[in-house]
């Protein structure tokens, strides 16, 4: 994706859920988006997957410029070349595990319904759930929702399977058993992920990790000592105390300036730093 | 891309699951269809046995040519039979009093024709089978035959007495006690004129019984030649200027448009029904469609198209429409039956033969399956335009 942006609202109402991403996923890639709530990663997902349409900027999905299709031909492409597990799993409770692991393979139309029910069992078998095949969703505990959902994303072969918090809704075990999975799928079977999570564990398996933040993309992580701050400008109390140690912090920095402990470089460079924070918590500088 | 066989089995599955899933809220959506189909179907069926019945009897108008009458109910003054009876090209004439009445044993009572007539009459123009007894003659009074549905429903013989009643009292005497000499077959013909239901007396005491002596209802004539039937009318309206005087063609053009619009508009009142049927269905749909906004969303994502999420939704209303059309056609038919024992003692005079007439059923069975698709299609189309991120989002 180039230079996409995605705003909600208009009119001065406006609300960046991405601000002019750029973002490429090389074929083979465990690509995990960190990033916390509200910060655009689900955002960034949809308009992956074609679910959600940029407001500019342009999406190519396996080769195929996907901003110009529509409605129809996005299914198409969905279909057959994006994988999608969700939180809450996302299964159709009216039709068995097997069934939900046949859908996408039926709504492709390459598949007869024999050849679908054949695939779909190895591929329950793949994920572990060999013998439950003829269960419904709401028979299954959470972590095998979540196979029975990643078995139905392969279901297709797809260019890439998208993951949007795999593990937010399972316990430790069954979240291990998970992120075990992918990265075998991954690593062994060559599949392409990219999972958009705040848990750090997740980054793990990863090949590669980028960050979000207000709809920002980062490759490294943001500054933590100014998350920290802005974090704690809205803690009352907090924004004093802060002020307080950089108080400290100031004269620290000029009695080592004062000693000679630090050239004047580089207390010019602590100077500015402290500088900056200051800003953050409001000051006047 | 066209639905494959595969794709249409899974639509089955999803939708057949959720007809069965929501047992309750399906069974009250086919009760409606069958209910609107079972009552477009019973009185159709109804409406088709009256209109055949009537159109057969009709067309037996065969002896009586002409049919000279009054604007009231019993005003012809019976010289205008001996009149006619002398005029040339006239065969025969018959003086008849026709009035709806009430034929009563005990405490049972049954609607009826009276009809009045003398013994030479009853031999010319009615096409009577006595199956027990005997006809009168014309020295009796107070006697009167009655055929036999009249006889099976009050329970009496030859013999018996029965009390004879004009349904509306204007005059005479009101009611009086009749023997009962004779049964006939079900339908007796008078003059061609078929009356089902009928209890035949003696002329003068049906006249005195509505208070008109020396006056009937109808002059029955037939012609020698009825090529003449036009010449012979218009000379009556000649010499009695207030007889009114109707051909047969007439007559069974009128009948026919008259039945043919009443039920026209009996089976019109079913399509109340119908309409009913059609919002159960649109509600059903709709709550369907509510209940399945997630699973729209999770179809989207995996690449189901507008036309398949829309195709689902319809499914489900179709299977449902099929179910209560075949139901509502079992009860039709069966409602018919019904229909037909109740209407004698609604007031009508004869017994309405029920034929099942495929035409009759394929409209039926068509009527709830297309109510089924039309009821559907908007809300479908709506459930086919839900965004699949705000479908996603929906708990």
């Amino acid at each position: 994706m180039t230079n996409v942006s995605k705003v909600y609202g208009a009119n001065g109402h406006a609300v960046y859920a991405l601000r002019h991403v750029s973002l490429e996923i090389k074929r083979g890639e465990l690509l995990v988006v960190m990033g916390p709530s509200g910060s655009g990663k689900s955002t960034l997902l949809n308009i992956v997957g074609t679910l959600d349409r940029p407001t500019e900027g342009e999406v190519v999905v396996a080769g195929v410029r996907v901003s110009e299709l529509n409605e129809d031909a996005l299914s198409r492409v969905r279909c057959r070349t994006v994988g999608f597990v969700f939180q809450f799993f996302n299964l159709i409770n009216n039709l068995t595990a097997l069934e939900n692991v046949m859908l996408p393979m039926v709504l492709s139309g390459d598949y007869t319904t024999s050849e679908a029910r054949e695939k779909a069992r190895e591929l329950l078998r793949l994920v572990g759930l060999e013998g439950l095949e003829e269960r419904r969703p709401t028979q299954l505990s959470g972590g095998q929702q979540q196979r029975v959902a990643i078995a139905r994303a392969l279901a297709n072969d797809p260019a890439i399977v998208l993951m949007d918090e795999p593990t937010g809704s399972v316990d430790a075990e069954a979240a291990s058993k998970i992120l075990s999975l992918v990265r075998w799928l991954n690593r062994v079977r060559g599949h392409t992920f990219m999972i958009v999570t705040h848990n750090p564990d997740v980054a793990a398996i990863a090949t590669r990790v980028v960050y979000i933040r207000d709809g920002v993309l980062y490759e490294r992580p943001p500054e933590s000592a100014m998350e920290r701050v802005k974090a704690l400008r809205d803690l009352p109390g907090a924004r004093l105390a802060y002020l307080r140690m950089l108080l400290v912090e100031l004269r620290s920095l000029l009695r080592r300036l004062e000693s000679g402990a630090i050239g004047p470089q580089d207390g010019a460079r602590e100077l500015e730093r402290l500088r900056r924070v200051a800003r953050e918590l409001g000051v006047r500088v | 891309m066209a639905p494959t066989r595969a794709m249409i089995r899974m639509a089955w599955t999803f939708s057949a699951r959720d007809v069965r899933l929501h047992k309750f809220r399906s069974a009250l959506t086919v009760l409606a269809i069958s209910v609107g189909v079972a009552s477009f179907v019973s009185l159709r069926l109804v409406s088709v046995g009256v209109h055949a019945k009537v159109r057969e009897e009709v067309e037996q108008l065969i002896s009586a040519d002409l049919i000279v009458y009054g604007e009231g109910a019993c005003d012809v003054p019976e010289f205008v039979c001996e009149f006619v009876k002398s005029m040339p090209y006239v065969e025969d004439v018959a003086s008849v009093v026709i009035v709806q009445g009430w034929v009563e044993s005990g405490w049972r009572k049954y609607m009826a024709n009276i009809i009045g007539c003398d013994a030479r009459s009853l031999r010319n123009f009615f096409n009577l089978s006595v199956t027990e007894g005997r006809a009168f003659s014309d020295e009796e009074r107070g006697v009167a035959l009655i055929n036999e549905d009249v006889a099976r429903s009050l329970g009496v013989g030859v013999g018996k007495s029965v009390v004879i009643k004009p349904q509306v009292v204007t005059g005479g005497q009101g009611s009086y006690v009749a023997r009962v000499v004779g049964v006939v077959r079900a339908t007796a013909k008078v003059g061609g004129l078929s009356i089902f239901n009928c209890c035949i007396v003696p002329l003068r005491d049906a006249q005195e019984l509505v208070g008109a002596k020396g006056y009937v209802t109808y002059v029955l004539v037939k012609l020698s030649d009825r090529s003449c039937a036009k010449l012979v009318r218009r000379e009556i309206r000649r010499v009695f200027p207030g007889a009114l005087v109707t051909e047969q063609k007439e007559i069974l053009m009128v009948i026919g448009r008259v039945v043919k619009t009443v039920t026209g508009m009996i089976v019109a009142t079913t399509l109340i029904g119908v309409v009913v049927a059609f919002f159960a269905v649109a509600n059903t749909v709709m709550m369907n469609v509510r209940e399945h906004i997630r699973d729209i969303g999770i179809l989207k994502a995996l690449g189901a198209t507008s036309r398949y999420v829309m195709a689902l939704f319809v499914l489900e209303a179709l299977l449902m429409s099929t179910v209560g059309g075949l139901a509502g056609l079992a009860l039709g038919v069966v409602g018919s039956h019904a229909l037909r024992r109740l209407l004698p003692r609604l007031g009508v005079s004869f017994a309405v033969p029920i034929v099942v007439d495929s035409g009759t059923l394929t409209v039926g069975f068509l009527l709830a399956v297309g109510v089924g698709a039309l009821a559907s299609l908007y809300p479908s189309w709506r459930a086919s335009k839900i965004s699949p991120v705000e479908a996603l989002r929906h708990e």
